[in-house]
């Protein structure tokens, strides 16, 4: 039976990528079997069309700038005084928008989305969800809305705690801001909380209370984070870890 | 970042990554922001890129990221992106698409990030054993023993 060449290994072909022989293999199939010259024409086309589409900045987030009124709020108790401190006075105040490369997020048939950013010396790196991240990192969150009006964001961490990220405080989901990523205007300093830390964006198109959904947060808490909050009805939600790494 | 010219490698597999996540994840809007996830992971990783040919390692960071993406997807409803992932639990057993959903949240949480990527290189790309380890950097036989002890969590979360 024939087999069918995997699009990896097409891709890596056109890249020129692919171990000598496995690249004469290609060739070999290719003299016997036009389909894949054709999936080869394709991807080329792809290629174009993607690359009149999108400039290659707009597959490269670059990293925000931070904005003022930066509070530190610590998230659990433990380990984080001066040291913060210090770091907070050393932070720019001066406000900028996004970078132009930070897209702007549609408001048709998107979805939400949550953006974890870490201060670094020289600035602060935007995380990839699943990255590492240690205790003692300054953290702040970020969101897009996609269009969706209403929305809280709170964040389960490995001890099973609860922390309401926007709003701080209150009983209700705040408006959400529309458009482009909107960073909290607090940052946390991440603790010693074992594994994991997952932060849960909960959005709808009606107001609704905080309570059922923190509440809900604290049940699903019971020794694990949850993937997913168990949500009242007309509620949607997308999440995002860090995998925490032990203190160096 | 930069000095891993980092725009460079967006010119020359932007595409490319950007196909691997439209895809998997069969929204335009949400493949960009995973191609620009996986673009991020490759700087946080940066000098782990010598030695690899860039495109199996763009190849492979963007299904872990797509992987991702889709697991925080179950609560909403089926789609056909699922069907996907759909696959790989079918390679174990077979079961309704919930079922299948259900399995696939309780396998992540079990296993490494880097399995259940050989799962959809092996089940769902048509990779072989040995292209697989060819692009993951392992021996066939840690291969056979991950995609192994993924079908033994399925078994054993079926029953």
């Amino acid at each position: 039976m024939k087999r069918n060449i995997p699009d990896l290994v097409l891709e890596r072909y056109r890249l020129n990528e692919l171990p000598e022989r496995s690249a004469r293999a290609v060739e070999l199939m290719m003299a016997d079997d036009p389909a894949i010259r054709e999936r080869l024409d394709a991807l080329a086309a792809s290629d174009a069309e993607i690359q009149d589409q999108y400039p290659p900045s707009a597959f490269v987030h670059d990293r925000p700038a931070p904005s003022r009124r930066l509070v530190i709020r610590v998230a659990a108790a433990g380990g984080f005084a001066l040291a913060a401190l210090l770091l907070f006075v050393a932070l720019p105040r001066t406000p900028q928008p996004p970078p132009d490369t930070e897209r702007v997020k549609g408001t048709i048939g998107g979805r939400p989305s949550l953006a974890l950013y870490r201060r670094t010396d020289t600035g602060s790196e935007r995380l990839a969800d699943g990255a590492v991240a240690r205790p003692g990192d300054l953290l702040r969150v970020g969101y897009a809305s996609a269009g969706r009006p209403y929305g809280l964001i709170l964040s389960i961490d490995g001890r099973g705690a609860v922390t309401l990220h926007l709003p701080p405080s209150g009983d209700r989901a705040v408006p959400l801001t529309p458009g482009k990523m909107v960073l909290l205007d607090a940052a946390y300093e991440l603790d010693e909380a074992p594994r994991v830390e997952r932060f849960y964006f909960v959005t709808a198109r009606e107001p609704f209370a905080a309570e059922p959904v923190v509440s809900a947060a604290r049940r699903a808490a019971q020794g694990t984070v949850p993937d997913a909050l168990p949500l009242p009805p007309g509620l949607e939600q997308v999440t995002f870890a860090i995998q925490k790494e032990a203190r160096r | 970042m930069r000095d891993l010219d980092v725009d460079a490698l967006s010119r020359r597999y932007g595409p490319m990554v950007l196909r691997r996540c439209r895809r998997l994840l069969g929204d335009e809007e949400e493949a960009l922001d995973a191609c620009q996830d996986v673009f991020l992971r490759v700087i946080e990783r940066r000098t782990r890129l010598h030695g690899e040919y860039p495109s199996s390692l763009l190849y492979r960071i963007a299904t872990n990221v797509c992987l991702n993406r889709l697991r925080d997807r179950r609560r909403n409803p089926v789609t056909r992106d699922e069907t996907v992932l759909y696959e790989i639990a079918r390679a174990g057993e077979p079961g309704g698409l919930s079922e299948a959903r259900l399995l696939l949240d309780r396998l992540f949480g079990r296993h490494p990030e880097s399995s259940r990527t050989m799962a959809v290189l092996h089940y769902v790309d048509g990779l072989t054993l040995e292209e697989v380890a060819a692009e993951t950097g392992m021996s066939v036989s840690g291969v056979r023993k991950r995609l192994r002890g993924l079908r033994a969590s399925l078994t054993e979360i079926i029953g």
